[in-house]
């Protein structure tokens, strides 16, 4: 079973994409901001993490530009997951390591839940 | 003789010899008045004659500013006041002396140097003797020099001519005759000459105010005002300008000024541009090191419409540049803040649909809860929104009726209570025990105490929020004071601005688009009350807003 960590502040949000994701079999764990999703991927290893950009206490690209500078996290596949798609966040965050960039617009949970899975096989 | 006899005979001796006198001294005096009366008519002759001169020369200078042609316009007429051999003048002109000499006899070259001899030395007394090193520069007009002509010059004088105060040079009058000039004529070509400066002086201090007030104002604008000839040789730069361009010298040369802008824009094109195209050229904007600026380029033209060279008037747009990337930051976070609920109602209801069979009962109703609350949320903004446009377009309405301010504040305390208890706070009230009637919008002013408390309980972790409400003189004062982690002084006057959160350079929490304040301020003002912050880091925060009491 494949070990999803999820890091959103809004709880609707984490609520959909947590059940979707469920729903097709991962586990899945959470948390609720920057600081708390660096701790989260050290202490818990997930297979993957789906991380938002707008977040309390760091941003989502400061938290990955952490997660690939850190041996134990580096290899971690990460997608962010945002609403923030205009400007340079796409591209920055391709940059910085993440494996995609999904707008939340474009993508409902169902669709983030069956991407990021299909990804990891 | 009898005595009496011999005494009228005295008496009319007396009378004879007094009567006689007076005759005699009667004689003389009108004689003497006779004399003075065909005196004083030469005298008003000569000044009639003089007035009339002088007339006609004012009407000659008419605004001749040019020094050299009132001295000439001076040399040709003053022919019908008195006989000369030559009429000169010498002026002292930007390092030159221009000597003119008119010949109305012909004269040899030995007169010619007396005469320029004579009003060197009259110079150099008058404006020292550096006057001689000047470059010389000589014209004769009139008769021929008749070099034959042994005669020397006989009488003479020279005249000053001084304008605003400063020598601009003679005027000197010469004959070969001998003792011909008196006081009289020296007089009336010194009445003539002080005219003319006068007249000079007046209209230069005339052009000289106007030009200063000018000058004046194109120093004191804060728009950089730069303007160069038709040889693009700079002829005006204001402090403005150089403090755009960074420009530290008091007279900076063309070369300098079109360095400055370090190839970010060429003004010189820009300039040429403008010339030709005959009109005003609007430059995009040019990115300095420390500001943004927009250079407005015109060709400038006299009265008869010769170009005379081009202004360039340099607006400072940084302030614009950055409220521009403040409303498109904010409409961002906007765009952001109603996303959020946005996704959500359209996750939860894809989620619905897709799993309408597998989801059990509690799941779904929690979902549809979920859609009625992100519903809810995005209302709550698009309505802060709104009032927020209303406030900045002063547009903002408010209702005030008679209304009990102590029973609004518990009864708003009553509605906190249960989320105050589920944070382990506890919500205080110091309200008079009476009724505390105002004037006031009672759901405008409930929606200010709402936002104040909900503040104090959303960033207060432990201890109390209190909400009290004192009777002033002036009117009531509303304070909500937590114990919370305090702010910033700096952050204070932020956060009653739109863009205080994007002003500040903390990482924003999620919740919120921190417009709740703005809009608060906003309300608190439509009734004449004022609205602040006082807070310490660790201090705890207390805000404070004041209703006035209604003008008796």
């Amino acid at each position: 079973m494949a070990k999803l960590l999820l890091v959103e502040d809004d709880r609707n949000l984490l609520k959909l994409y947590k059940t979707e994701l469920e729903l097709l079999g991962a586990q899945v764990v959470v948390a609720t901001d920057g600081k708390m999703g660096f701790e989260m991927a050290k202490l818990e290893k997930p297979d993957m993490i789906l991380m938002d950009v707008i977040l309390p206490e760091k941003i989502g690209l400061s938290v990955l530009k952490d997660l690939k500078s850190d041996a134990e996290t580096k290899s971690i596949p990460v997608i962010i997951v945002s609403n923030f798609d205009q400007g340079d966040n796409p591209k920055k965050a391709i940059k910085l390591g993440a494996l995609a960039f999904m707008s939340k617009q474009q993508y409902t949970p169902q669709k983030v839940a069956a991407e990021a899975l299909a990804a990891l096989k | 003789m009898e005595l009496p006899v011999l005494i009228a005979v005295i008496l009319f001796v007396c009378l004879l010899a007094g009567a006689a006198y007076l005759v005699a001294s009667s004689m003389r005096s009108e004689k003497r008045s006779k004399e003075k009366l065909s005196e004083r008519e030469g005298q008003l002759k000569r000044e009639a004659y003089e007035s009339e001169i002088l007339r006609e020369l004012g009407e000659r200078f008419g605004y001749e500013l040019n020094e050299a042609k009132i001295v000439d316009i001076i040399a040709n007429s003053i022919g019908k006041l008195f006989s000369y051999s030559a009429v000169s003048s010498m002026l002292v002109s930007q390092e030159k002396l221009i000597f003119k000499i008119h010949l109305e006899e012909s004269v040899g070259g030995t007169f010619i140097n007396q005469v320029k001899d004579n009003m060197l030395a009259s110079l150099e007394a008058l404006g020292g003797p550096t006057i001689r090193e000047r470059p010389f520069t000589q014209e004769n007009t009139g008769t021929v020099i008749d070099d034959q002509n042994p005669r020397l010059v006989g009488s003479f004088f020279n005249i000053p001519i001084v304008i605003n105060e400063k020598l601009a040079g003679l005027l000197n009058i010469a004959s070969t005759g001998q003792g011909l000039y008196k006081e009289d004529e020296m007089t009336i070509l010194y009445k003539i000459v002080t005219q003319a400066s006068t007249a000079v002086s007046k209209l230069k201090h005339v052009l000289e105010t106007e030009k200063g007030k000018l000058s004046a104002m194109v120093e004191s604008m804060s728009e950089g005002v730069i303007m160069v000839d038709n040889e693009t040789k700079l002829s005006i730069i204001n402090p403005a300008a150089k403090e755009f361009l960074h420009l530290g010298e008091p007279e900076p040369s063309i070369f300098s000024v079109l360095d400055a802008w370090k190839q970010k824009f060429d003004l010189k094109a820009k300039i040429d541009e403008a010339r030709k195209k005959d009109g005003l050229v609007v430059t995009d904007e040019i990115v300095m090191d420390d500001r943004v600026l927009k250079a407005f380029v015109s060709p400038v033209k006299d009265r008869r419409g010769q170009l005379i060279g081009a202004v360039v008037a340099l607006h400072d747009i940084s302030k614009e540049k950055e409220l521009e990337r403040l409303r498109e930051d904010f409409t961002a976070m906007m765009v952001h803040e109603l996303r959020s609920p946005l996704t959500a109602v359209r996750g939860a209801s894809s989620a619905l649909r897709e799993h309408e069979k597998d989801f059990p009962k509690e799941k779904q109703t929690d979902y549809l809860h979920m859609i009625e609350d992100s519903a809810k949320d995005m209302l709550a903004i698009v309505t802060d929104l709104l009032d927020v446009a209303k406030i900045e377009a002063g547009k903002f309405q408010i209702s005030p009726r008679e209304t009990n301010m102590a029973d609004l504040i518990l009864h708003k305390a009553k509605e906190f209570q249960a989320l105050a208890v589920e944070k382990g706070l506890s919500l205080e009230t110091k309200v008079p025990d009476k009724v505390v009637l105002a004037t006031f919008d009672p759901v405008r002013i409930g929606q200010v105490i709402t936002n104040l408390v909900s503040n104090a309980i959303k960033f207060t972790q432990n201890g109390k929020v209190e909400i009290a409400l004192v009777q002033e003189d002036k009117g009531l004062k509303i304070t909500v004071s937590d114990t919370g982690p305090g702010i910033e002084e700096k952050d204070l006057g932020r956060l009653f601005s739109k863009f205080g959160q994007l002003e500040s350079n903390k990482t924003r929490t999620a919740e919120g688009t921190g417009l709740g304040l703005v809009i608060a301020k906003g309300i608190v003002e439509a009734h004449g009350g004022k609205i602040w912050g006082e807070s310490a880091l660790g201090k705890g925060s207390t805000f404070s807003f004041t209703l006035p009491a209604p003008k008796s």
